[in-house]
């Protein structure tokens, strides 16, 4: 299949995929045979898809609740054609879009490791190499000749993941994988995933947790209605998957609003938040919302960095009343971290003329590690809204040292001298 | 070793229920009709029981064929391999006997392999094209059991064609029972070579040689249309 790419490029153009929707259950030979005839509707999952990655990319690809985002992966596997345009891909590639479905719950783990280890293309000889460091990473050497059936979840997963990590593959494609499995699990699948993509390796990466796209990857793909309405850095595509998620609900709560694609378009147009998204009656918008830390604007921060958000206000008429500014910290699913706004700290904003920017400081950032949103206001005193958006930036946070998390705890380790026991 | 005398215990009790029936009541001339029977029920195991096996195989494999991509073929033909292996182990009983029979010579027992082959190439074609228009129609894997019982009476199994006088008219039946039931002369030939000590008729392997052939191409060609939209139907 591959078409001059180089290994670990995948090349999709004008990919198009429809599904079937049977209104009649019409399924059985009994029915065709008798009425010959089913009615269904034709839906599309992936509509004249270009995309091109190239090897080494880390895409996340991103999108609601049927925006065709499987379908994508599933077609990139192979596991489906595509019924209009190409899909060259070039290279070995291994897929866990389900992990372990492929086990045998009777079979002992050694003989799912060598029937799942076949399924990814992978040899007797080759599994047979690579046993005992996918045993090793499971970490089931006890339970290995043991019906799986009789495995817990998270074993069962990380067996699962232990052989698909071991197929050396030059394409992964992962499917909301790492959203299963404990913390420390977790964390091992990244560091695995990670060191894949030291290597040199693509991955294609389906999730809805903007923060694992964050970090897995350097690529983000926005996808809704089967198109791809956004390509690009993650940092400027995962605000505006989130708008889409908010407008979503706005439209849930509006059913006069009508979520089409031409405003689906609209929104995405302001990836930069050029701060007309969000709602209020507009006496007061936020034009821009900025972060700014030691290196000027930016949307990824080292722990412990100064950092001031700045609230860039713009009144259309003047207004003289008192307004109050103010933010919330938070995860990207909405767990408060800080509040804060103007009125509370005692600072007075009389008024807007024009343009007046309002800015909030952070000594050093005691965040560790991981991904944050800012939802930012401006109401009246009386806490009717000017302008709120929700959420309206998001950005990323590196550790400055060791330890894992979400916050910087400061502080030091001291240890005693050693002593005697005492008798009791 | 106990998993496979359990695998014998069907067949056993179903040979005993005919032989009550055709060699008790209805008093059939075959010698050892239990024996001629065990013979025949190899065949038809092979082949009906991988069939049916078959045609399940990738519905009850959904979550596997719709998440890993690989050679789809692989699913039906491992439940017929399996299905295979197991009634193989009638063997171990049948041969035996059948040596120690008085009829016959020893020697065609050499063709036994060549007509399981060519019944498990023969079940195999059947079996993709079974296993794939399952996912579309679901109630095929229905339509196979429904047909499988009338199917193995019409069979040579506990009967033989030579048993009918030849004095009756209508010969034109017994023609269309050998050659119009894909199976019948697979099945004849196994008896000749293994029960009855002689060697088959060229007519029944050519005929088999020759329905495995076709079997197998049309099933490769009609699975490979199927397959294609397979995760979608699952």
């Amino acid at each position: 299949m591959s078409g001059g790419l180089p290994p670990g490029a995948i090349r999709l153009v004008g990919v198009t995929r429809t599904f079937r929707i049977h209104h009649d259950r019409g399924r059985t030979l009994k029915e065709a045979i008798i009425r010959r005839r089913s009615t269904y509707e034709e839906r599309y999952a992936l509509r004249d898809v270009n995309l091109q990655i190239g090897p080494g990319e880390r895409v996340g690809i991103v999108g609601r609740n049927g925006s065709g985002k499987s379908t994508m992966l599933k077609l990139i596997a192979g596991i489906l054609p595509p019924q209009a345009g190409d899909i060259e891909v070039s290279g070995h590639v291994s897929s866990m879009l389900e992990l372990g479905s492929g086990f045998h719950p009777d079979f002992t783990g050694r003989e799912n490791v060598y029937l799942n280890g076949t399924l990814h293309g992978l040899t007797r000889r080759q599994i047979d190499e690579r046993f005992d460091d996918i045993v090793a990473f499971a970490e089931i050497p006890d339970y290995i000749d043991m019906p799986v059936r009789t495995y817990s979840s998270g074993m069962h997963l990380r067996l699962a993941f232990a052989v698909a990590a071991h197929v050396t593959p030059d394409i992964m494609l992962l499917d909301e994988v790492l959203a299963v499995g404990d913390e420390r699990f977790q964390r091992k699948c990244m560091q695995r995933i990670q060191e894949f993509a030291d290597t040199g390796g693509t991955i294609i990466f389906v999730s809805h947790d903007a923060g694992s796209v964050m970090s897995v990857c350097n690529r983000a793909v926005l996808l809704e209605g089967g198109l791809v309405i956004a390509d690009g850095d993650p940092a400027e595509v995962m605000p505006a998957y989130h708008r889409l998620l908010a407008a979503q609900d706005a439209a849930a709560a509006d059913d006069a609003v009508a979520l089409d694609l031409k405003l689906l378009a609209t929104l995405t147009e302001h990836h930069a938040l050029s701060g007309v998204d969000g709602w209020g009656d507009g006496r007061v918008i936020i034009r821009k919302i900025r972060l700014s830390g030691p290196d000027g604007e930016a949307h990824r921060f080292l722990s412990g960095d100064e950092i001031c958000v700045h609230l860039d206000l713009e009144a259309p008429e003047p207004i003289v009343d008192e307004v109050v500014a103010g933010f919330r910290l938070h995860l990207s699913d909405a767990t408060l971290l800080f509040e804060t706004d103007t009125e509370s700290e005692g600072v007075l904003v009389d008024g807007v003329d024009g343009t007046r920017t309002v800015t909030f400081t952070i000594d050093a950032l005691p965040l560790h590690m991981g991904w944050f949103e800012l939802t930012v206001w401006v109401n009246d005193p009386e806490g009717n809204a000017h302008h709120h958006v929700e959420p309206a930036i998001g950005f990323h946070v590196d550790p400055a040292r060791a330890g894992l998390g979400m916050v910087a705890l400061s502080g030091e380790w001291t240890c005693s001298e050693s002593g005697a026991v005492k008798a009791r | 070793m106990l998993g496979v005398l359990w695998t014998l215990v069907t067949p056993l009790i179903m040979v005993g229920a005919y032989w009550i029936v055709f060699k008790f009541l209805f008093g059939s001339p075959i010698p050892n009709f239990a024996l001629f029977m065990f013979v025949g029920m190899t065949g038809w195991t092979v082949f009906f029981g991988g069939l049916s096996t078959a045609s399940t195989s990738i519905t009850g494999n959904a979550t596997l064929v719709t998440k890993v991509n690989f050679p789809r073929e692989i699913v039906p033909a491992s439940a017929i391999t399996a299905n295979t292996v197991t009634a193989l182990a009638m063997l171990v009983i049948a041969v035996p006997l059948c040596l120690a029979m008085p009829q016959g010579s020893r020697v065609p027992i050499i063709l036994v392999p060549v007509i399981l082959a060519l019944i498990f190439a023969m079940t195999l074609g059947l079996g993709l094209i079974a296993a794939g228009l399952n996912v579309y129609f679901r109630d095929v894997e229905h339509i196979i059991t429904a047909i499988g019982l009338p199917w193995f009476f019409l069979t040579p199994i506990f009967y033989t064609f030579a048993q009918v006088s030849p004095t009756v008219g209508n010969q034109w039946v017994l023609t269309v029972l050998h050659y119009g039931n894909p199976i019948a002369p697979g099945i004849l030939a196994l008896q000749d070579a293994l029960f009855w000590g002689r060697w088959p008729a060229w007519g029944d392997i050519v005929y088999t040689l020759v329905a495995a052939g076709v079997f197998m191409v049309a099933g490769m060609v009609a699975f490979r249309r199927l397959k294609r939209e397979m995760a979608v139907e699952l």
